[in-house]
């Protein structure tokens, strides 16, 4: 008989069987209540939760939440910042006000640019600015409403002076006449100027030359003077060059990479001692002396490609140049490396050396 | 037997039928659910949690040559000396045998500028746009050019860059159209043998149907490849992070000169940029010169503008070396070079 041989009737859904076990039976009613008390346990939990049951801690739970603003405070209202409005409340910081009148407003907002996006600004440069310890960059346009004329602000905080100087001293050329004005030092370009005030160095350019242009470059210098800082000590090395050789500001510059051009060599201070001379005082404070007694070995050994020695003791070392004739004085005193160098006589230096030690002397007590 | 019954055909599948189609059935479920289900990395996995495979992939494109054969193959540089910018644009196109050699009516030409900052041309940051407007005019009456775009990817705002520079209003005036970089107007470019940018985001919308390509570089000190000529003009056609090439820049510019090769290199000599280049600032550092250079060979132009313009000597960046082994041309411009005074 054909239907015999199969195994699902023509339905496909009726079981041929006739006879199911007890033990079948039971074990079907035993997982049904199973699953019936495991569905009305998993019901009666409801939202109930209590840290406490649990492995973790309160006091780690309230370590790892994060940090939830109960408040937050209304937003500024928006203003279209190019709106030529003279008395405005606009929020140029850390622009001074003042840099702003009726004729020069602000063409378009304040770009904000940090180590991570400065190339955005400056390609190619940016590199540069970053190894001066660059922290952040203001860029403002202010257009003359009268002549149409733009000058370009570009602020950088460099955190320190030892950076603002460093870039600065990059910026200046043999051509480069260094100005003062109260705390600013800068130098002019026909079309703005370049300087510095504090850990802030400064770019300003106009489209064009003119006096409409001067005038308001020396305005900007007035409110340069007005940028604000917070108090911070000068560095010892500045302090120690600036006192004992009592020299300007603008006479002193930091020097972070290629010290002597050698890649090694970083962190060295400078104090120019005439403008008209390229004779050079240097001062660096290692870490440790056994560090500075490395470096001065290293910088000797580098050295010697170029200079002989005239005259060598334990810690201090007279070259002159093969070529040029100049002479480069070094001395290694405690974590402290000082000299000279672009010396036109062997004799030219000591003096200054001398001041030198003394001020080491001083500020190490 | 009656109807119904006559109409009831039992089926007929056996045993062994049953078991053969089960294990099928097991089997496809089993490689459909392995094809959905397993982790991307697996092999033949179609599971696609992030989306990226099914991102439409784009096919890289590559630029046609658009070099041309002077008549004069042996020159590959030309320097044109004193007078104004018009002057010392033909003398300097004139040593290469004249514009017309380089360009046909009907060609739609584009034209590559230096505006890479937003920075007014007495600064020297950015090629002069009056070297622009001759040249463009140039393209239009003498060639009778049926169109010339001008286009730069500035990475500061294209629109400041181009306005401040001057480059903009002084195309315009000419009858160039100027060609502004947006998030669509780059494809990816496929430039073979380049180490860097081998596929790498062009900006490629401003070459659609262009059949001739002349770049005009500004000549100025770069902080970190020493010079940036008309090589290095090419950069401004990049986009992605290309700011990352900075780390191996000589690497970089060795790949640009691979990259596209041009129908003519102009060199603005009249503003040089001497130091703290790349962006500069002071208007004392930029020398000017009554000189612009003409030719085909970029790295020849760029080893004369070098030591001429620049005056760094013999002492040549790194990445000129670099294209001169890839064949991009020869720094030695001896015997092919022509001065129009």
């Amino acid at each position: 008989m054909a239907t015999a041989k199969l195994i699902f009737n023509h339905k496909k859904r009726v079981t041929r069987r006739s006879l199911i076990t007890s033990s079948e039976n039971f074990s079907a009613v035993l997982l049904l209540v199973l699953l019936l008390l495991a569905g009305s346990w998993f019901l009666r939990q409801g939202n109930l939760y209590d840290p406490w049951e649990r492995d973790i801690s309160q006091e780690q739970l309230l370590q790892s939440q994060p940090k939830a603003a109960l408040y937050s405070p209304p937003l500024k209202l928006w203003r279209d910042p190019t709106s030529p409005s003279p008395d405005s409340q606009l929020d140029i910081e850390p622009f001074p006000l003042h840099i702003l009148d009726s004729n020069w407003q602000p063409r378009g907002r304040i770009s904000l640019f940090e180590p991570a996006n400065l190339y955005e600004k400056i390609n190619g440069e940016a590199e540069k600015f970053i190894r001066q310890g660059f922290r952040q960059l203001h860029y403002l346009v202010l257009r003359s409403a009268s002549e149409g004329l733009e000058i370009a602000i570009e602020l950088f905080d460099h955190g320190d002076i030892a950076g603002s100087s460093g870039i600065f001293a990059d910026h200046q050329s043999d051509s480069s006449r260094i100005l003062r004005s109260g705390p600013v030092h800068y130098f002019e370009t026909g079309v703005g100027m370049i300087g510095r005030k504090g850990r802030y160095f400064f770019r300003v350019a106009a489209d064009r030359e003119g006096e409409d242009v001067k005038e308001k470059v020396q305005q900007l210098l007035e409110a340069f003077a007005d940028l604000k800082e917070d108090t911070q000590d000068l560095p010892l090395e500045y302090r120690i060059l600036s006192d004992s050789l009592n020299l300007p500001a603008e006479a002193i510059s930091f020097q972070a990479q290629n010290v002597f051009q050698l890649d090694s060599v970083e962190d060295f201070w400078f104090a120019a001692l005439d403008p008209e001379d390229k004779a050079r005082a240097f001062l660096h404070r290692g870490s440790s002396a056994d560090a500075s007694k490395d470096l001065y070995q290293a910088i000797l050994a580098e050295q010697l490609y170029d200079y002989e020695i005239m005259q060598e003791l334990e810690d201090l070392v007279i070259l002159r140049h093969g070529f040029l004739n100049t002479f480069f004085i070094m001395q290694r005193t405690g974590a402290f490396i000082l000299g000279m160098e672009n010396l036109t006589e062997e004799e030219g230096g000591e003096d200054v050396m001398a001041m030198l030690l003394e001020g080491i002397d001083e500020s190490i007590g | 037997m009656s109807q119904s019954d006559e109409r009831y055909r039992p089926d007929r599948i056996t045993r062994r039928e049953a078991l053969a189609r089960g294990a099928g059935a097991l089997l496809g479920g089993s490689v459909l659910g392995y094809l959905a289900l397993a982790p991307e990395h697996l092999p033949f996995s179609r599971r696609d949690d992030t989306g990226r495979r099914s991102e439409p992939s784009e096919r890289p494109l590559t630029l046609p040559d658009y070099s041309v054969s002077p008549d004069d193959s042996t020159i590959a540089v030309s320097i044109g000396r004193n007078g104004e910018i018009g002057t010392l644009l033909r003398k300097a196109l004139d040593g290469m045998g004249g514009i017309r050699k380089f360009v046909q009516p009907g060609d739609v030409v584009l034209v590559k500028p230096n505006v890479a900052f937003d920075r007014s041309p007495n600064l020297g940051a950015t090629t002069n746009p009056a070297i622009i407007r001759e040249l463009i005019q140039l393209l239009l009456v003498d060639c009778r050019a049926a169109e010339v775009r001008v286009a730069d990817n500035p990475i500061e705002s294209p629109a400041d860059c181009f306005a401040k520079s001057g480059i903009g209003k002084a195309a315009e005036e000419a009858g160039g159209r100027v060609f502004l970089p947006d998030g669509n107007a780059f494809r990816t470019l496929n430039t073979p043998g380049a180490k860097l940018i081998e596929n790498w985001s062009f900006f490629h919308r401003p070459f659609r149907s262009v059949t001739k390509v002349i770049g005009v570089a500004a000549v100025k000190d770069h902080n970190l490849c020493s010079a940036s000529m008309g090589i290095k003009n090419w950069y401004g056609l990049l986009g992605g992070k290309r700011n990352n090439f900075h780390q191996d820049i000589h690497e970089i510019i060795a790949d640009l000169s691979m990259m596209i090769h041009p129908t003519l290199t102009l060199l603005d000599g009249t503003h040089v940029l001497m130091s703290n280049g790349p962006t500069g600032g002071d208007p004392s550092l930029v020398r000017k010169y009554e000189v612009i250079v003409a030719g085909t060979d970029q790295v020849a132009m760029d080893a004369w503008a070098y030591k001429h313009l620049l005056q760094r000597g013999d002492d040549y960046p790194e990445y000129l070396f670099k294209a001169e082994q890839r064949g991009s041309g020869r720094i030695d411009a001896s015997g092919r070079i022509r001065e129009v005074v």
